[in-house]
């Protein structure tokens, strides 16, 4: 079975863990993406940054109360590389077992 | 989490599988932490509507249950006021879903049920309120009870299971009240029918959501 490429995009360990938060919640604020990966905010905005660039995120800014608030939704499109990506890592897998 | 474009196919499922289990704890503390305060002002709540009809001689306190999702609400607000929301998902839209229904079908019935014991109250005789009122704790609890138990169902705790079971089967089979029926005088058990289901919520509200709803909050951050 030959190995599928790996959307390079997503073959990074902190923009794949935003990637499966978002494919768990669907919508999620920056804090609680920053709680949950550990990451700091600096590489967090980097990284989410990328994905939005990419159109597999979509980056909401507004405010709650009178704090700003980001959001960051998945997108038909980041959905769809998501799934490619669990199917490529598949073949990958397939071959070792 | 570092930058890190190495990763073998393994750590990818890893990573994929670690957060979607971060998603499901973070749903399962949420949902501790409803239970705990829920179970925490219900508990306050019996107390202070026994300890009224008490002193008052009068069964009227038991109306101030009608403020307790509003004094549940009120403290939830509280008490998230500094909290990064959980986001949702589909494992906390299920759990969600099952409490509204829950509490709307319990809420309903409470309504029902006190608006047709007070009209039979004051329209026919005591034979006939005895063989036609309708009992308002013991339906409210086996729900809630269903709603626990189904809770521990969605976030795979089996604990959460058991706690909804126990609380359903103690607290149906009356084994509280016998026991206090038998350890306390006659005249002194006159006087608790005023108290009458409060120790039954108290006791629930203890063993069915705030025992359950700290042992979820308590769990270990993966």
């Amino acid at each position: 079975m030959a190995f599928q490429p790996l959307d390079p995009l997503l073959h990074a360990e902190l923009r794949l863990a935003v990637m499966s938060l978002l494919i768990a919640a669907g919508e999620a604020e920056f804090p609680y993406i920053k709680e949950q990966t550990g990451a700091t905010a600096g590489n967090l905005s980097v990284q989410i940054d990328k994905l939005s660039s990419a159109g597999y995120i979509k980056v909401r800014k507004t405010f709650k109360g009178k704090r700003p608030c980001t959001l960051c939704r998945i997108t038909a499109k980041g959905q769809k590389a998501f799934a490619a990506y669990v199917e490529a890592l598949k073949s990958y897998l397939d071959v070792k077992v | 989490m570092e930058e890190n474009t190495g990763l073998t196919a393994e750590r990818s499922l890893e990573i994929i599988a670690e957060q979607l289990e971060k998603s499901r704890r973070a749903v399962s503390k949420d949902t501790g932490q409803w239970l705990f305060v829920t179970g925490l002002i219900a508990m306050i709540m019996s107390v202070i509507v026994a300890s009224a009809n008490l002193l008052s001689w009068t069964p009227l306190f038991h109306l101030l249950w009608f403020a307790l999702p509003v004094v549940i609400w009120l403290v939830m607000k509280y008490v998230n006021r500094n909290r990064v929301p959980v986001p949702e998902s589909f494992v906390g839209t299920l759990v969600r879903k099952t409490w509204y229904t829950i509490l709307a079908f319990s809420l309903v019935y409470v309504v029902i049920a006190t608006v047709w014991n007070i009209v039979l109250q004051h329209y026919e005789s005591p034979e006939v309120f005895l063989y036609a009122g309708m009992h308002i704790t013991p339906p409210v609890i086996t729900l809630l009870a269903v709603a626990v138990s189904i809770t521990g169902l969605i976030l795979k705790k089996r604990s959460l299971v058991w706690f909804g079971l126990l609380s359903f089967v103690i607290l149906k089979c009356g084994l509280f009240s016998v026991m206090i029926s038998h350890l306390l005088p006659p005249d002194v058990l006159g006087r608790l029918s005023l108290v009458r289901p409060c120790e039954l919520i108290f006791l629930f509200a203890l063993v069915g959501l705030m025992l359950p709803g700290w042992m979820l909050k308590k769990e270990a951050p993966l």
